[in-house]
Formats: structure tokens, C-alpha cells, sequence
């Protein structure tokens, strides 16, 4: 409407205007180093959004990670209002250690020589499967004397990984 | 792991003697104990002793490894009449 409305007629006129939709933001750290074989929780897959909606994370909970290096954990999230706020995704990385296996193995009970050192000595077990290498080795005689050592290194074969552990 | 490897003690050989008659000295014949690995015997009383008469009369020897790091000594009684 026209100050001068002696001389002015009122008028109209439209325009457009386009509102893109927000890209929300997640907010999502790289975890802290798990050992195998943790699975994934949600210590870890502990994303949030800046507005509602879902997150899928990939690999999802309860998978476990083979051992290695920065790993890629990816979120994608899905928005609510899907009118006003884009899908999105984020991705961290994560290290998965080597887990260390448990050797069980006791002090053997006193043999007399020229006694050879046997499987009823040299009978360590792991807690995973794998193979044993003593140091002496089996059929050894060892001469008379007390607190000699006996040691076993664990070897653990896997499709991915090597894994070696010595008990003395 | 810790093992304690003990000595073995030798296992020695030796049988009553024969009788044998006053004065008979003793001799290879009664004292013949062996041991069940190298060493030295040593008996009492030694070879050349001559026992006065009466029954069981106690012979002893006592051994001495050589290897001394894996065999204990040992030693061992028997009997005779003389």
C-alpha cells in the first residue's frame, strides 16, 4: 500500500523462495582400542543426532571385529521429519588388539633322574587352539638339581592372524 | 616352569656269601657286591680280612658314584658264616 495514495493504486506481486532441507549433524568419536573378542556394543556404537531419528550402525551390535587396525565402524542416520532434514552418515575407526591366550600350565611334580622328560611334565594347555614348542623337548634327560626351567612357546594359527606366547 | 630333577640312588647287587670256614680270608669270592652304574665299592670289613667263627656276620660295602651329579651314594649289608 502506497504512502501517496492520491496518486498510487495498491499493488501485489509474488516471488519464490526455496528452503533446503538441514544435514543433521551426528556426533559420533572413534572408540577407545577393544580386544578380540569383544563384540560391539553400544560403548562403542554411541552415536547421537542434533534431531530425532534412527541410527543403523555397520557392522551392527554384537559383532566381533577380527584383530587389526583401524577398522571402519559407519552410522547412517535417518531423520524423523524427513520434510526439513537430509539422511546423513558418519564413519570412525577403531582398533581391534590381539587377544592374549591363557596358557595353563603348573610347576611339575620332582622326577629322579635319568628320568626323560615326557608329556607328564611338558603339558601346558591354552585356552584357544594351537600348538606347543617345550624347551628341552621331550625325551630330554636332564641331569639332578633343583629349579630348572621348562618353557613353552604357544603358537596360535588363524585365517588372519599369528599369535605367539611364551610361558616359562 | 620349574622342575626339580632328583639324584637317582645306584641299585647294588649283592647276595649273602657262601659259608665259608675259619680261617678264610675274604676275598673277591665273598666281597663281588656290583653297582648299577660306574663307581667305586669299598667293603667292610676290606678283602684279606680273616672273621673269627659265628653265624651271620654282617659284610658291608659302600659306594661312591662317579657321576656324582645325578646318583647318590649308597650302600648295602649282607650276611655270612663263618
Amino acid at each position: 500500500m502506497p504512502t501517496d495514495t492520491a496518486n498510487y493504486n495498491n499493488a501485489s506481486r509474488d516471488v519464490s523462495i526455496n528452503i533446503l532441507k538441514e544435514t543433521p549433524i551426528i556426533t559420533w568419536s572413534n572408540p577407545v582400542d577393544i580386544t578380540y573378542p569383544t563384540a560391539l556394543s553400544s560403548t562403542q556404537l554411541n552415536a547421537s543426532a542434533s534431531v530425532p531419528g534412527v541410527l543403523t550402525y555397520t557392522p551392527p551390535a554384537t559383532a566381533v571385529l577380527n584383530a587389526g587396525d583401524c577398522q571402519t565402524l559407519s552410522v547412517s542416520f535417518a531423520p524423523t521429519d524427513t520434510a526439513n532434514y537430509n539422511n546423513t552418515s558418519k564413519d570412525v575407526i577403531i582398533h581391534v588388539l590381539k587377544a592374549t591366550p591363557t596358557i595353563t600350565w603348573n610347576n611339575p611334580t620332582d622326577i629322579t633322574y635319568p628320568t626323560a622328560l615326557s608329556a607328564t611334565q611338558l603339558n601346558a594347555s591354552a585356552s584357544v587352539p594351537g600348538s606347543f614348542t617345550y624347551t628341552p623337548t621331550s625325551s630330554t634327560v636332564l641331569d639332578a638339581g633343583n629349579g630348572q626351567t621348562l618353557t613353552a612357546d604357544f603358537v596360535r594359527l588363524t585365517r588372519v592372524t599369528t599369535t605367539m606366547l611364551r610361558r616359562t | 616352569m620349574i622342575i626339580n630333577v632328583l639324584k637317582a640312588t645306584p641299585t647294588i647287587t649283592w647276595s649273602n656269601p657262601a659259608d665259608i670256614t675259619y680261617p678264610t680270608a675274604l676275598s673277591g669270592a665273598q666281597l663281588n657286591a656290583t653297582a648299577s652304574v660306574p663307581g667305586v665299592l669299598t667293603f667292610t670289613p676290606p678283602a684279606t680280612t680273616v672273621l673269627n667263627a659265628g653265624n651271620a656276620q654282617t659284610l658291608s660295602v659302600n659306594f661312591v658314584p662317579t657321576d656324582t651329579t645325578n646318583y647318590s651314594n649308597t650302600s648295602k649289608d649282607v650276611s655270612i658264616m663263618s
